[in-house]
């Protein structure tokens, strides 16, 4: 696919059925937006028909981005293929020749039509709409967490063995919907086979300690499990939509600390331009006030960090490295909302080798945590592991330490 | 008095020479009347030419410097990866005339803002905004192009450029390449990223011609041009 239009070729590239986009700029250029937002589009939907009708199931895709669109949206089974060299071929032995300043022009056209719609988007106020769709995301979760475990209560009155199961709860949510009683299950040869191999014995055994129940109420739990898978969908295409938005509207943020992160980070300031201008050392513990409230209510201990130790770089570190990380991380965040705000280039990846380059030091500088450092240069007085009030003296001890020595260094 | 010469040996290029005695490439502009980055434009004879900053573009320094490998001749397509405003690519887009075409790879949408003015006046750039490391979502490619032109600075620039040229570019065509080697935070010489960098682009099939410091137009970069085998495993 292109600019120009679709065409499909098999594998020795002869061609098996083609669509050119319309030859108005506006009309082409409004096909190609609804493809690259996920919508359905006319001319897909008339190349999928030709394929059908040509019994062809399989569609190699060259962009990956594209391909898993188009399987999620007309349910083709779409695959990305790594093939360089056939879509090397696709172009100069077919594309190339065919490439007159005619189309050129058109292509042009087409592309500045695009783009222009691109950025007229990424004007607007998006960052608050990345807000709102974040407390959605939010939400959505915890409201899955929670029919989830309602789900396996309730269809456990019938089939607790199957509840039990603690494999992946969306083909959980599946076996109930498309099933429902367990028989029924077993005579669903398609469904079976997107089973695991242990629920499956599990479906097939002889037994169950379960009790039957009536059609009507086995269709209400269906229902609630039909509820949980369309939740589920609706939160992948959140999640893509939500990536797109984060492209426009924070770049670099997205490149150095992905788009969920980057989001909340966003939210927790209120706005991209709050974000811009806050210092590094207020965006390290940024996120943590919600908590900070929820510990002064219930008493919890109070939080130490803000939404960035979510990131792998950070909480996959020994504790005692997580600080250091995280007020170079945190760095780089501001100086990628600053650019992402103010309008600059896309540098994330210089960032992101820049944090990797000084976590490499850090993990150099401090192998050991402190206690094992301590317990290095002294013979062990304990045996046991100490005592959780001890484990806290020490740390509050190599704490002040380190505050003593960070104050002398200062005032060098 | 005419101050505009083409010079032979110079690729056919257009120089002006400035009363201190400096010269600079000129190009030819596209679409008269219009200036892209507040570059001098001088008019003769009715044409009007615009004066080729070597400090603002990394191509004219190049050139200033002596590139050897020029290709940008009329009518020639180009992949240009990185355009940033349209500094360079503007000039570009003068040299290769109507007849070609440059494509305009950009990934940041603020930036892209501004190239998509320079876009609309000239009828031979084409605006893409993607990211360079992903060439297999660039769906306004539809062939394959006799130049690759790649200034993104960003670590992996070897990388970016070979996964461009086997989805497009034409065996025996031209890449040019600005290499930064990074001096905040990075451990390792310049002289060693350089290196390294040329190292993967002859194990991917390029040879390389030029290799030129761009001291002191721009500090920490050397620009590289190299010809595409085109031997695509
Ligand atoms: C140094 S500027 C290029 C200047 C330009 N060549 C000129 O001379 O006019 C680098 C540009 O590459 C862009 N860039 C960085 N990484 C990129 C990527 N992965 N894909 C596309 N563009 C990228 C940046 O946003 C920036 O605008």
């Amino acid at each position: 696919m292109s600019f120009y239009g679709v065409c499909c070729v098999d594998e020795h590239l002869n061609l098996v059925t083609k669509i050119r986009f319309s030859e108005e700029v506006d009309e082409a250029s409004a096909s190609i937006e609804r493809i690259l937002n996920g919508e359905k589009e006319p001319v897909l939907e008339e190349i999928f028909a030709r394929l059908a009708e040509k019994n062809i199931t399989r569609l190699f895709v060259e962009s990956k981005q594209l391909a898993e669109e188009l399987a999620r949206i007309y349910g083709i089974k779409t695959v990305h293929s790594e093939d360089i060299v056939l879509w090397r071929n696709v172009r100069s032995t077919l594309l190339t020749p065919l490439t007159t300043a005619k189309h050129r022009q058109l292509l042009r056209e087409i592309a500045l039509e695009v783009s222009k719609q691109a950025i007229r988007e990424a004007s607007e106020r998006r960052d608050q709409l990345i807000i709102q769709a974040m407390g959605t995301l939010d939400e959505i979760e915890r409201t899955l967490n929670l029919f989830m475990s309602r789900l396996r209560e309730y269809y456990g009155l019938h089939f607790p063995e199957a509840a039990k199961r603690q494999d992946n709860a969306y083909s959980f949510a599946r076996l109930i919907a498309e099933g429902g009683q367990r028989d029924s299950i077993r005579g669903n040869t398609e469904l079976m086979a997107t089973l695991s191999k242990a629920t499956r014995k599990v479906i097939t055994a002889r037994q169950s300690m379960g009790a039957e129940i009536g059609t009507s109420d086995m269709t209400m739990i269906q229902k609630l499990a039909q509820q949980y898978i369309n939740l589920h969908k609706y939160r992948e295409q959140l999640e893509n939509y939500l990536d797109k938005v984060m492209q426009e509207v924070a770049l670099n943020l997205r490149g150095l600390i992905g788009p969920i992160l980057g989001a909340r980070l966003i939210s927790s300031a209120g706005s991209i331009e709050k974000l811009a201008r806050l210092p590094a050392s207020t965006i390290q513990v940024l996120g943590a006030e919600k908590a900070l409230f929820r510990a002064l209510k219930t008493g919890a201990r109070p939080p130490k960090h803000g939404v960035i130790f979510q990131h792998t770089l950070i909480h996959s570190a020994p504790w005692w490295q997580r600080g250091k990380i995280a007020r170079v991380l945190a760095g780089k965040i501001a100086i990628a909302a600053r650019v992402d705000f103010y309008g600059g280039q896309y540098l994330a990846e210089e960032l992101k080798q820049s944090v990797a380059q000084r976590i490499e030091e850090i993990k150099r500088k401090y192998p050991k945590g402190p206690q094992e450092r301590k317990a290095e240069g002294a013979p062990h007085r304990q045996q046991q592991a100490p005592s959780r009030r001890k484990r806290y003296s020490q740390k509050t001890t190599t704490k002040r330490k380190r505050r003593t020595r960070d104050r002398r260094r200062a005032e060098h | 008095m005419t101050r505009i010469r083409t010079d032979q040996k110079r690729h056919q290029l257009y120089w002006v020479r400035f009363d201190d005695g400096a010269e600079r490439p000129v190009t030819l502009s596209l679409s008269s009347g219009t200036q892209v980055y507040g570059e001098q434009v001088i008019t003769e004879e009715g044409r009007e030419f615009r004066v080729w900053d070597p400090y603002r573009s990394k191509l004219a320094a190049s050139i200033v410097h002596g590139l050897s490998v020029f290709a940008f001749t009329k009518g020639v397509s180009v992949l240009y990866l990185g355009a940033s405003s349209g500094t360079t690519a503007s000039h570009v887009s003068d040299l290769i005339g109507v007849d070609g075409v440059v494509y305009c790879v950009e990934f940041a949408p603020r930036v892209m803002r501004n190239l998509l003015q320079v876009c609309t006046t000239r009828a031979n750039m084409v605006p893409i905004l993607a990211d360079a490391y992903h060439p297999e979502n660039y769906l306004q490619v539809p062939e394959l192009v006799d130049i690759i032109y790649q200034d993104v600075a960003q670590p992996d620039q070897a990388e970016i450029l070979i996964r461009n040229s086997v989805r497009f570019l034409k065996p025996g065509g031209t890449a040019y390449l600005a290499v930064k080697a990074r001096s905040i935070d990075v451990v390792a010489k310049p002289k060693q990223v350089f290196l390294k960098e040329e190292k993967k682009l002859k194990h991917a099939g390029f040879t390389i011609v030029d290799r030129i410091d761009l001291e002191p137009f721009s500090s920490d970069h050397i620009f590289i041009s190299a010809i595409f085998s085109g031997e695509v495993c």
